[in-house]
């Protein structure tokens, strides 16, 4: 298993912003963390990507606890926050250069160039980045998570801000990546129709509790529901 | 995995740079102001200088006496460009005509019984009035010159009376009977008093650049920390494989480099400017020279330690930048926020600029050196002294501020407070 959340616990003074939840993510799964606003769904993201410290539990990526060593998690992760910017004066191509550099100096020229054609951009990656429309940003920043290849990508609402048929795209390419690298991806997002096609297995997170978890079909049967978008809807209402 | 500060900074040092509002700012203002300044000064120091010969003057003689004459010969011989003499004359029909007020600058009024009261032993007087064009800061250096002009013939009347009761005697020696000869010696050696002078002044200057260095680099500080909370690039940033120490001293040391670039800036635009200022008053040479000395006289250990205190401050000003603009959610509210740090680092500077150590006990000047961001004025105040041991403890002592300065910004960059942190205080609205 690559991932590994147990009981992970996260409050804010006296808000419980995640209330004890536990799951396993395999190598090479794509795994959907779906739920309502102020879920918690970002807070666990956040945690898993080393930013947040958890208030009670554990957080095991590859191996490696993220509270005891951090940087070596860090080394293993990349993470897409649903807001990432970019800084406004360097160019796209100078940004993946930089950020290929970080993961690895030796071959950075290589996942640099693979980022350049993974985000699509073409000519405007000489561009500076405050020119960019921010579905450019987002085609930047999904680029740069997914070419160093990490152990695991977090990807908190990947397709934000972008069109539909560049949607699609990206979901290839998510899934191409996860099946060639070996990459296990854990996205969050508000898109069933996406969840529903990408991730293996999905976990619904309500009020910071996980209630249902398990393969799209197996959620879906479990309430006898159409598409995810109607199970997810049910299993929420019925939570209140 | 090597550390990756190094391509940290590189990214940092130019990003930094290609953003108009820091190159301007930090980088062309500076030199600008003080290039245009200086010309400005220049242009209206010569225009002082050329003028500083040309008065033109009305006289009115109510006099006609034998001293009057003399005063207006010796008016005549200086070759004014325009001198008018009027006698017998009621003084308010010039004063009230504008045709002699626009083309005039003074009026000087010598009343009947001048010449009387001189060769009498009593105090002559004359009238001047000066008519002044324009409201400026060289509006009344005509009456200065009226004044000046006057004073050489009263001095000239002085040096006639002392030459004819004392045809021995050399009048200079009744004049000034105690000539000074003054020296300065700094560091065992001899200076002449103005050498010394300009010295003093242009070690104020070497003070003045760490003041506005560190003014630079707060604000650089505040302002890359402020563009990664507006432009939401702090949570990839401290989600990439850097160490959080590699994240602050990177940071810290591209603003320490974007600041001495500024510096060098500023200190091309100051030396312009005091060049321009010399320059007109014809002692470029002087300056220069006077330079080159002050840089001898401090020596080589002294320009280290002052090279080594300034990187110190710099460093301890960038990263104290960084924690409080930490707590602002875009560059305008980080910039104002640098100012907390700016103010004290100001107060620190100011006050040891006008102290003079050796007036205080050993205690007290051990205590001013140990203050923070006291490193660079105190190796220059005492690079001249036998107090040299102070400026050894305030660079270990910035030193030790430095690291704790590090190991906090360390702490907050770790926690997760640096997310969400905002200003504690606000008004509470009714």
């Amino acid at each position: 298993m690559l991932l590994v959340v147990n009981n992970l616990v996260k409050k804010y003074g006296k808000k419980t912003a995640v209330d004890s939840i536990s799951f396993t993510v395999n190598i090479g799964e794509i795994y959907g963390l779906i739920g309502p606003n102020g879920a918690g769904k970002t807070t666990t993201l956040r945690i898993i990507a080393t930013l947040l410290t958890p208030t009670a539990g554990s957080v095991v990526v590859d191996g490696i606890d993220v509270t005891k060593n951090p940087l070596e998690v860090r080394r293993r992760i990349s993470y897409l926050p649903e807001e990432a910017g970019a800084y406004p004066y360097m160019t796209g191509e100078e940004y993946l250069v930089f950020i290929s550099k970080l993961y690895d100096p030796e071959n950075y020229k290589d996942i640099a160039v693979e980022a350049e054609e993974l985000s699509g951009l073409g000519d405007a990656l000489k561009e500076k980045i405050k020119t960019y429309s921010k579905g450019m940003k987002r085609r930047l920043q999904l680029a740069r998570s997914l070419a160093v290849k990490p152990r695991l990508a977090i990807l908190d609402e990947p397709t934000s801000g972008i069109d539909v048929l560049y949607s699609l795209e990206i979901r290839e390419q998510i899934r191409r990546y996860a099946k060639q690298h070996g990459i296990t991806i854990l996205l969050s997002s508000h898109n069933m129709l996406e969840v529903e096609d990408l991730c293996d297995r999905v976990a619904i997170i309500y009020n910071g509790k996980i209630i249902a978890e398990g393969t799209v079909k197996e959620i879906i049967n479990k309430v006898g529901a159409y598409n995810l978008e109607e199970a997810f809807a049910r299993l929420v209402m019925h939570a209140k | 995995m090597p550390s990756n500060i190094s391509i940290f900074v590189k990214k940092e040092i130019k990003d930094l740079l290609r953003d108009p509002k820091i190159l301007f700012s930090v980088i062309i203002l500076p030199a600008l102001i003080y290039i245009f300044l200086g010309q400005a000064v220049s242009f209206a120091i010569t225009k002082v200088a050329e003028e500083s010969g040309n008065v033109s003057l009305i006289v009115i003689d109510n006099d006609s006496g034998e001293w009057s004459k003399y005063f207006i010969s010796y008016l005549e011989s200086i070759g004014l460009p325009k001198l008018k003499i009027l006698s017998n004359m009621n003084p308010q029909d010039i004063i009230s005509s504008m045709e002699w007020q626009n083309d005039y600058d003074c009026l000087i009024v010598i009343p009947a019984g001048f010449s009387h009261n001189i060769t009498s032993g009593v105090q002559a007087k004359v009238e001047v009035v000066a008519f002044v064009k324009s409201l400026g800061l060289t509006s009344l250096t005509k009456l200065e010159i009226t004044n000046r002009l006057i004073s050489n013939f009263a001095n000239n009347i002085v040096v006639a009376y002392l030459k004819s009761a004392y045809p021995d005697r050399d009048i200079a020696s009744i004049l000034s009977p105690i000539v000074q000869e003054r020296e300065v010696i700094i560091k065992n050696q001899k200076y002449s008093e103005a050498f010394a002078y300009n010295l003093v002044n242009q070690s104020f200057l070497l003070v003045l650049g760490p003041i506005l260095v560190l003014s630079i680099v707060t604000s650089i500080a505040a302002t890359s920390m402020g563009v990664e909370k507006e432009e939401k690039t702090l949570e990839v940033l401290l989600s990439l494989p850097l160490k959080r120490s590699d994240v602050i001293l990177g940071k810290a040391i591209a603003t320490a480099v974007i600041s001495i670039l500024g510096a060098i800036s500023l200190s091309i635009g100051l030396f312009s400017y005091i060049g321009s200022i010399i320059s007109a008053a014809k002692g470029e040479a002087q300056l220069a020279g006077t330079f080159r000395m002050l840089i001898d006289l401090l020596g080589k250990a002294s320009l280290i330690k002052l090279s080594v205190g300034l990187i110190l401050c710099l460093l301890l000003g960038s990263i104290l930048g960084l924690i409080v603009a930490s707590f602002a959610s875009n560059v305008r509210e980080a910039q104002a926020l640098a100012n907390i740090v700016w103010m004290p680092v100001l107060i620190v500077f100011v006050m040891l600029l006008f102290l003079e150590l050796d007036a205080f006990s050993e205690a007290t000047r051990v205590l001013l050196s140990v203050l923070p961001f006291s490193a660079p004025i105190i190796v220059l105040k005492t690079a001249v002294s036998s107090s040299t041991y102070l400026s050894n403890i305030s660079i270990v002592a910035n030193l030790i501020y430095f690291v704790i300065a590090i190991w906090l910004s360390i702490k907050w960059f770790d926690s997760e407070r640096i997310l969400t942190a905002r200003p504690a205080l606000k008004l509470k609205r009714k």
